[in-house]
């Protein structure tokens, strides 16, 4: 273990903490655990969903994917961005209006009722585990490569810093985290790509070439189709990625930690200029990889390309760049992680411990117990789980989290705000169906069923590896169907719903 | 590269011991606490830029990647680098003063750094007025205090040297002298910076935190000291009250010497100089004119300031406090001291707390005496309504008249009954029209009239244009009586007392006069006192002259007190003037008071 | 009540037709990939595709429909504000 990292990764450690310590002197009620008590303005909570959004896998993972396979590296990219607008258009502001802490709040809000909570919790706590394990297990291998610590470790002290984080800090921590680590993350990216073109003495023409010789792709290197085979591929993992983020839990309670609807367009739109302007500068530095190491030492340290942005660091500045990429590294992973946690203790604590079990008769204090406990138990159990799964493709499962999301999550949000023959049932089914067709297409599909190195060793049955394309329309055919067979009685009027969605106004309306 | 850490933080030190020392001078710490103006901002950014320009010398250089082992620097040679700590001083001139201050320091030790050379100068120029620039920015983000907390500024000192890494990385692409910088001197100096970062900024808290204490302390003794003056300001006395309240003051704050004036004169000095600085001396000090005319407080820096007659006079500076009771000047209170530079802002703010603290306490106080005045006037004439004497004597002339001049017995009855309405309405107002006081009066005169047809003659005569005005109740009717009862008892003929009320000018003057003995001097001197030693009651129970004057004075002003006179031939006049169309004023309400004395 | 049916219409229309274009635009790219590839590697300027094009231009896209979307939201903000008004009274 080099004694430079160590002194950084001590820094920056001891950073972070000290913002935690700071927000948890502030972060005594459970308003203020659960959403940062509504004072973040648009621009910092865009920030911080910036923060929240751009995990390991986009800053390690996108750059050494475009590193190896150029275009559909980048396209990666893309749909990340792209999804913003989903959430812009039709998700953000009526989350924002309808709910208070979690996302089953929302639904409840049309259908109150237990069978809703239990089932939007299962589903966020799906989703925000899933989305953690890749994180952890992201986080175990960077740090064995950087510092020489076994995995176990690693993944260990992550687990643990993250859990210290949430369960002292609630959200105001993890909000100031995301922020400051989207400063450092910016910045550090984007003086990275200076260096990158100053490397080249400013002549993009001779970094393209260096591309070109690179890679045995050579002048191929920039067409499409080195990752993605075939149409069906590339417009599956399209459309999941765009319909994805409008699904996932931790980014949509963010939409709770600021005080109206300018705020939370104002949020959205930041996040999508930030994470735009991010996905350019990872193209820069993907290029850059590929010119300055080359295709073949970056598959030798990593088949997956996960360790390009440390080594063009090392490359380009020595073992300084390299302990300060990693630090912003970890940092990244840490927010990210945080984040997670949150919601998938917002989904337990508030969704099942205070309305289910207890049934909505709590103290505040007992709910920030709760909360914190819970936080604790999550963050054990997906440690755990990141300890055994360390051969696990990280991109497998960030992507099955995108389409886990965009068949389950998405068609119930979507139908509650917008169609108004949604039922109870309707949205019950169409979520249980959304969940088995995207497990189950996954688990017949080529990432598990491989002859070579899937956990079952035999041809798959499901030729694609992005299943989003078949397991998406059924989890909005299933929503649409059961309301259809299963109509159900509205408690609550839709047009006053719908208003109030949009708007935040609550209309009473008389007998008509 | 622990070695170079180790360097660097001996150098580091040695700055950090001379930043002590600055912040222990008065000056450098006044500065650090003035409001922040264009001048201060300039001036600022000047004294950080020195201090990074000072840093930068404390550094080291850097060549064929090794330290030389140099004293401090003193100039750098084309191949080798200097290692400047001039960031440190850089980032805690923004998080001082703004990023304003930051980016004007930072130039200046940039440009510094520029001049100076060596490999990497233009990254070298460039990273400091950008520090600066973006310390004060976060400074602001991070906390609204005024001064961030070192542990926040320790963090943030962590970020300059990267940057300056990187900046070098791009700006000299491929150059490996730099890359070797980078990667022995990276660490060091951001570990280096970072603490001293954070330790200059704790410096800084605590003198902010002392002059925070020392305000805090001296609230706490102006507060102490109105407490203990409120027996001295509630005597009559004024010169009672300026001794005890320049005593007071004298024993409880560090000052040259205090006095004590009233409007044109010395009434109290305590400390050095006062063998000519005496009482009854006029008040020469133009400033001490102009705090009296402004009402505001002002300081003589200077000898000249102070205009002291004396050439020995050792008192250099004071501070001079308007005390005022009911919006005018009454006094001053002046603080002495031997040097200006003892006036500093912790005795400027004590200075005004005191002479507001003191005002309020006489305006507290004259508001009781009011009230006690008035009080008086209320109970004595619920003792008036209750007379037995007078309602006797008077029922005694009604049923006499009955039977002589049954019309004029119901006239006198009507009156009787108007009087003691009037009389029972004094106690609800504290001014009423002039109109409902001369009924008043004149039903007391016709009741007067029809006791002593035979030995007295009234006469009331008002001016035609005199109406709308107004009056406190019962202020006339007592002047007639008093005449009645002192002036006119062992008269027994031709007595004869006069009202008349007339314009003059912009006043209305009421005088009544009568043909009788006349004042004793004495009795005179007494009505017109401040304080009286006797209640002066007179038979009929009626307020006395001394209430009457009070509530004058208290109501409408020093200029419409009582005038009493005996004229030169026989007989006593009594007479005050009013405003003419006052407006209607309460009693309650502060801010209309205008009385002078 | 007129001020929610005017805010509902409008607001629908704007956003039906925003996503109509949005979806046009935005899976053309994979489609076209699919279907035209030779012309999408086609290079018009120096070694820069079609694809590559595409690619940069959608990312311009999110940010201009974003800004649209803003624009928009805010005029119809004024609407709601007056909706909250008649409801309050």
């Amino acid at each position: 273990m080099n004694f430079t990292y160590f002194l950084f990764f001590v820094c920056i450690v001891i950073c972070t903490l000290i913002i935690t310590y700071w927000a948890a002197r502030r972060s005594q009620t459970t308003f203020q655990f659960y959403t940062a008590a509504g004072e973040l303005t648009g621009i910092q909570n865009g920030m911080a969903i910036a923060g929240d959004y751009i995990s390991a896998a986009s800053f390690l993972g996108i750059v050494g994917a475009i590193a190896l396979n150029g275009y559909d590296g980048f396209l990666y990219s893309l749909g990340f961005l792209v999804s913003y607008l989903v959430v812009l258009l039709f998700v953000a502001e009526p989350i924002h209006h309808l709910g208070k802490y979690s996302l089953g709040d929302v639904i409840c809000a049309r259908f109150p009722s237990n069978q809703i909570r239990w089932i939007m919790a299962i589903g966020s706590f799906i989703i925000s585990i899933f989305y953690m394990i890749p994180q952890l297990v992201a986080s175990g291998l960077l740090i064995r490569l950087l510092l020489d610590l076994d995995y176990t470790t690693s993944v260990l002290i992550i687990g643990s810093l993250m859990t210290v984080y949430v369960v002292f800090g609630g959200m105001i921590a993890t909000s100031w985290v995301q922020i400051v680590k989207t400063i450092l993350l910016m910045s550090s990216t984007f003086l990275l790509s200076l260096i990158v073109f100053s490397y080249y003495n400013w002549d993009i023409n001779d970094l393209l070439q260096k591309v070109k010789a690179g890679t045995p792709f050579g002048d191929q290197f920039f067409m499409p189709g080195h990752l993605l085979s075939n149409p069906y591929e590339m417009i599956s993992l399209y459309v999941a990625l765009i319909l994805g983020t409008a699904g996932l839990p931790h980014i949509l309670i963010r939409f709770y930690t600021v005080k109206n609807a300018a705020e939370v367009r104002k949020s959205v739109l930041t996040a999508s200029w930030i994470i735009g302007l991010f996905y350019v500068m990872t193209l820069v530095l993907g290029l850059g990889t590929a010119a300055v190491i080359g295709y073949d030492e970056l598959i030798v340290a990593d088949s997956t390309g996960n360790l390009a942005a440390p080594l063009l660091a090392k490359a380009l500045g020595g073992d300084f760049l390299l302990a300060f990429v990693s630090a912003i590294a970890f940092t990244t992973v840490v927010a990210v992680v945080a984040g997670l946690v949150i919601s998938a203790t917002t989904a337990f604590s508030h969704d099942l411990y205070h309305h289910i079990f207890k049934k909505g008769k709590t103290t505040e204090k007992e709910q920030l117990r709760a909360a914190q406990w819970s936080a604790f138990g999550i963050g054990l159990i997906s440690t755990l789980f990141a300890l055994g799964l360390k051969n696990i493709n990280v991109t497998f499962l960030v992507s099955l989290t995108f389409i886990v999301a965009a068949s389950s999550n998405l068609p119930i949000i979507l139908f509650t705000i917008y169609w108004k023959r949604f039922s109870q049932t309707g949205a019950i089914i169409g979520m249980v169906s959304g969940l088995v067709a995207s497990l189950s297409l996954l688990v017949l599909g080529p990432h598990i069923m491989n002859v070579e190195n899937g956990w079952i060793l035999r041809e798959p049955i499901f030729s694609l590896y992005n299943p989003g394309i078949i397991a998406i329309p059924i989890g909005f055919l299933g929503a649409i169907i059961g309301s259809l067979l299963f109509p159900g009685r509205e408690k609550v009027d839709f047009e006053t719903f719908y208003i109030k969605a949009q708007t935040g106004i609550s209309i009473r309306r008389g007998n008509d | 590269m622990k070695d170079l850490t180790i360097i660097l933080l001996e150098r580091i030190g040695l700055l950090l011991v001379i930043a002590f020392v600055l912040t222990r001078i008065p000056n450098f710490k006044s500065l650090l606490y003035r409001e922040f103006d264009t001048k201060m901002t300039i001036i600022h950014a000047i004294v950080f830029g020195l201090f990074g320009i000072a840093s930068t010398h404390f550094g080291i250089v850097f060549s064929n990647g090794e330290v030389l082992k140099q004293s401090f620097v003193w100039s750098v040679e084309n191949d080798q680098m200097v290692v400047s700590l001039s960031l440190i001083a850089i980032v805690i001139a923004g998080l001082l003063g703004g990023p304003i201050v930051g980016l004007g320091a930072g130039i200046i030790a940039g440009v510094h750094l520029g001049f100076l050379g060596g490999i990497g100068w233009f990254a070298n120029m460039l990273v400091n007025p950008l520090t600066g620039l973006l310390a004060g920015l976060t400074g602001r983000f991070f906390s609204k205090a005024r001064v961030i907390s070192p542990i926040q500024a320790l963090f943030i000192g962590v970020f300059p040297p990267i940057l300056q890494m990187q900046l070098l990385l791009v700006l000299y692409p491929q150059h490996t002298t730099i890359l070797q910088f980078v990667n022995v001197t990276g660490l060091p100096l951001v570990l280096s910076n970072s603490i001293a970062i954070a330790i200059f900024t704790a410096m800084i808290g605590i003198v902010l935190k002392e002059q925070e204490n020392e305000a805090a302390i001296a609230t706490r003794q102006a507060l102490t000291i109105a407490e203990e003056a409120l027996p001295f300001l509630q005597r009559k006395s004024p010169n009672e009250r300026a001794e005890g309240i320049a005593n007071l003051l004298y024993e409880r704050l560090q000052v040259a010497a205090i006095s004590v004036t009233s409007q044109d004169e010395v009434l109290a000095f305590r400390g050095i100089g006062d063998d000519h600085h005496q009482l009854g001396k006029k008040i020469i000090t133009p400033l001490s004119k102009e705090a009296l005319e402004s009402k505001e407080v002002r300081i003589a820096y200077s000898r000249t300031d102070i205009a002291c007659e004396n050439p020995d006079c050792p008192l250099e500076a004071a501070i001079i406090i308007p005390i005022t009771e009911a919006n005018d000047t009454t006094s001053l209170i002046k603080f002495y001291f031997k040097k200006s530079q003892h006036i500093r802002p912790v005795e400027k703010v004590l200075a005004q707390g005191i002479g507001q603290l003191i005002s309020n306490q006489l305006k507290v106080i004259s508001n009781e005496n009011l009230k006690k005045n008035i009080l008086d006037a209320e109970l004595r004439n619920l003792q008036a309504q209750i007379n037995p004497h007078f309602l006797f004597n008077t029922l005694h002339l009604i049923a006499t008249l009955f039977r002589v001049d049954p019309k004029r017995a119901r006239h006198i009855t009507i009156q009787l009954a108007n009087f003691m309405r009037f009389n029972l309405g004094i106690a609800s107002e504290s001014l009423i029209l002039l109109e409902r006081e001369c009924e008043h009066v004149k039903a007391y005169i016709e009741i007067i009239q029809a006791r002593f047809s035979n030995r007295l003659q009234i006469m009331f005569e008002k001016e035609h244009t005199v109406s709308n005005v107004l009056i406190p109740p019962s202020t006339i009717q007592p002047l007639v009586e008093n005449s009645i009862q002192h002036g006119l008892k062992n008269v027994t003929t031709n007595g004869k007392i006069d009202v008349f009320i007339k314009k003059k000018g912009d006043l209305i003057q009421v005088t009544v006069q009568d043909n009788g003995v006349g004042f004793k001097t004495d009795k005179i001197a007494m009505i017109s006192q401040e304080h009286q030693q006797q209640h002066h009651q007179s038979e009929d129970g009626g307020v006395g002259l001394y209430n009457v004057n009070q509530r004058l004075i208290s109501l409408l002003g020093e200029e419409s007190r009582l005038h009493v006179e005996n004229l030169p031939t026989r007989g006593s006049k009594v007479y005050f003037t009013i405003p003419n169309g006052t407006v209607r004023r309460n009693l309650n309400d502060d801010k209309r008071y205008d009385s002078r004395r | 009540m007129d001020a929610i049916l005017k805010w509902k219409k409008e607001r629908r229309l704007f956003l039906i037709w925003l996503t109509i274009l949005s979806i046009i635009f935005y899976l053309s790219l994979p489609i076209a990939l699919a279907i035209i590839p030779e012309w999408m590697n086609a290079s018009p300027i120096g070694s820069i595709t079609w694809a590559w094009i595409y690619a940069f231009l959608q990312v311009i896209m999110t940010w201009i429909i974003g800004w649209i979307y803003w624009i928009k939201a805010k005029q119809l903000d004024k609407l709601v504000a007056q909706i909250k008004q008649e409801a309050s009274e």
